[in-house]
């Protein structure tokens, strides 16, 4: 599983961190910073949910 | 709030030799035009009781003179008289603080911040008012709102909101609908942001047809958040295939945006065209007049939803089941997140607290994520 970001269409929301703060954070300088990239297979249902609770959809989950 | 920064004061035109009160970044100003043409602000209190200085005497002689107890001041902020103790030497402390300020385009730039840290930051320039090929309308006075400085910049940075907002006048759905670029830079130490909307074969809001006299067109629009003290717009517009030729029509519109508190805002638009263009719904007015003309009915929605943004920030953020409200931004959302970004960077220099930044929604996402630990747990 690979997590791939859109970075001009993410608006640092938060959501994706609120679903899955193992994968994703937001940090106090207003930019997100995908902290695993290719996350272990036990954290596949939390990056699905970040992907579609992102208002702008701007994750996509390859693999 | 930023303080290390310019913000317009006034207009140049309005200072004489005449004490004027300004509040600017919840601080106490006072300022005059000495009787040498300069124009200078000090911290507004006496320093003897605090007493506000704006609510003295300007006498011949070119000194301030308090309305309390009657301390005198020269327009170097100096005390230079202490009625009450004719014999005593004048304190070095009697002197009052002194702000950077910068006439220049016709506007008065006041630096509410640390007077050791405008190296290399100019007030940004509004070349077109300084040009006798243009013509300016500025509004005067300026118009006040309840509300936070951010708000204006948010709004003009977003022009989705045209659309219910302004729908009928100068707003519609499919202008909300238009792609938005982002472009960022720095102009004269001033931090830039600026969004881009291209559109071809556009039908015209109403204002627009009537002042320009033209239906279809291809229109580039920008919106330029320069410092946070000064937005900049351009529109250009022409009939389709036509930008950019002599068919071409438009303006520059700026807007000042000067943080009288954190609850605030003191807002000076200027309409820019070029001179000797007329308005076309009615010849008789210029271009700048035409629209200075009918640009109020625009800007009193604006007021009216900046105040009510204002008074929902008044409120606590927590919500019934434990969680804070965060706003949700949306895709046309890009210019005001990276001014957002921009601001909270100055804003963590001086160490201030910071408004409307993803730092509240870390903490919230922590919080949340505490909240899901317990719920499991329990």
């Amino acid at each position: 599983m690979k997590i791939v970001v859109d970075f001009d269409a993410c608006m640092s929301n938060a959501q994706c961190m609120i679903a899955a703060p193992e994968i994703f954070e937001v940090r106090d300088d207003g930019l997100l910073y995908v902290l695993q990239e290719e996350p272990p297979e036990d954290l596949r249902a939390k990056a699905e949910d970040a992907a579609r609770l992102c208002p702008t959809q701007a994750i996509r989950i390859e693999g | 709030m930023i303080r290390n920064t310019w913000y317009v004061a006034g207009l140049a035109r309005s200072f004489t030799y005449k004490l004027e009160k300004k509040v600017i970044t919840g601080r106490p100003i006072v300022m005059w035009r000495t009787q040498d043409g300069q124009i200078v602000a000090f911290d507004g209190r006496c320093c003897h009781k605090r007493f506000p200085l704006w609510d003295g005497k300007l006498l011949e002689n070119g000194v301030l003179r308090c309305a309390y107890h009657g301390l005198c001041y020269d327009s170097s902020g100096k005390c230079v008289d202490i009625p009450m103790q004719p014999d005593f030497p004048i304190s070095p402390a009697a002197q009052l603080h002194r702000y950077p300020v910068v006439e220049q385009d016709g506007l008065v730039w006041l630096w509410p911040g640390d007077p050791a840290k405008t190296d290399g930051v100019k007030p940004p320039r509004i070349p077109e008012l300084a040009d006798p090929r243009y013509e300016a309308v500025i509004v005067d006075p300026p118009i006040r709102i309840r509300a936070n400085y951010r708000l204006l910049i948010e709004n003009l940075l977003d022009i989705t909101h045209f659309f219910p907002l302004h729908d009928g006048n100068i707003g519609d759905l499919s202008n909300s609908q238009i792609p938005v670029g982002l472009v960022e830079d720095t102009i004269d130490g001033n931090a830039k942001v600026m969004t881009t909307r291209h559109v071809e074969n556009y039908r015209l809001p109403p204002y627009y047809q009537r002042w320009f006299g033209l239906d279809v067109v291809d229109r580039d629009h920008t919106h330029a958040m320069i410092g946070p003290g000064l937005v900049r717009v351009q529109l250009h517009v022409a009939p389709p295939g036509m930008l950019g030729t002599e068919a071409e029509r438009g303006y520059v519109l700026c807007h000042t945006d000067t943080p009288i508190d954190q609850h605030h805002l003191e807002w000076y638009w200027i309409m820019i065209t070029k001179a000797g263009e007329r308005f076309s719904s009615d010849p008789s007015m210029t271009l700048a007049q035409g629209m200075a003309f009918e640009f109020p009915a625009v800007v009193a929605q604006d007021e009216w939803a900046l105040a009510k943004q204002q008074e929902m920030l008044d409120f606590s953020d927590e919500l019934c089941d434990g969680r804070k409200y965060r706003e949700m931004n949306v895709r046309s959302d890009i210019g005001v997140i990276h001014a957002r970004r921009v601001l909270a960077r100055m804003e963590k220099a001086e160490g201030n607290e910071l408004f409307g930044t993803p730092a509240s929604s870390l903490e919230m996402a922590k919080y949340a994520t505490d909240v899901e630990v317990a719920q499991a747990r329990g």
